[in-house]
């Protein structure tokens, strides 16, 4: 990477943080339009949580966590930890909204076999048979990245169960991924 | 591998209703 180029993307993420504080702070303050821009900005982040978490209920879900987000955004202190505040809303809410549907179905049939038609199709149909609690620990270890340890803080259960959560999980994404 | 993972899309209307639900309430005009 050139040091122009670093620069420019240090500048960018400055104007973001920036951007980001400004818009708490507005919200925090009851301003409509930092509200809107704020929820502009949070929208496809709860997004992507809550659709692997919450599936079918993945809507609700979303809809639910913005509105205790921002019911609750003078709590937030520091508007550098937002996304840390709102991913645990966001996964203690999709994890609620989807217990309330039907239960999972236990993990132990056929899971999608190569040359099934989308992988898409495969993912929606593995997570379908995981229960809201292991699709959490999955989103939050796979698609956010997260450590264990930091996972079992976020779900309030040990990392023992985090780690036992996450191969079970995999088991069903394993055949789904080697193609 | 990311992109294929579902997402929840937040519509118009929840759009509205979350806007609706997170404004606090005007203060009503005393009679």
């Amino acid at each position: 990477m050139s040091d122009q180029l670093a620069i420019q993307q240090a500048d960018q993420v400055t104007t973001d943080h920036e951007r980001i504080a400004r818009l708490v702070r507005g919200a925090q303050r009851g301003d409509g339009m930092a509200m809107q821009e704020l929820l502009d900005v949070l929208a496809p982040y709860v997004g992507r949580l809550c659709g692997p978490i919450a599936l079918q209920d993945g809507p609700d879900a979303a809809q639910e966590t913005l509105i205790a987000v921002f019911r609750g955004i003078n709590r937030l202190r520091d508007p550098r930890a937002l996304f840390g505040w709102v991913r645990a809303i966001a996964v203690r809410e999709a994890v609620r909204v989807a217990r309330r549907s039907a239960p999972a179905e236990p993990l132990d049939t056929e899971v999608p076999q190569r040359g099934d038609p989308q992988l898409a199709a495969d993912i929606r149909d593995v997570l379908n048979r995981l229960s809201p609690e292991h699709r959490a620990v999955l989103v939050l270890r796979d698609l956010e990245g997260l450590d264990e340890r930091t996972v079992g803080e976020l779900l309030k259960v040990s990392t023992g169960t985090v780690k036992s959560r996450l191969h079970r999980a995999r088991q069903g994404f394993r055949k789904a991924w080697e193609r | 591998m990311t992109e294929s993972w579902p997402m929840a899309e937040l519509d118009q209307v929840r759009r509205l209703h979350v806007l609706a639900a997170a404004t606090p309430a005007a203060p009503t005009p005393r009679a």
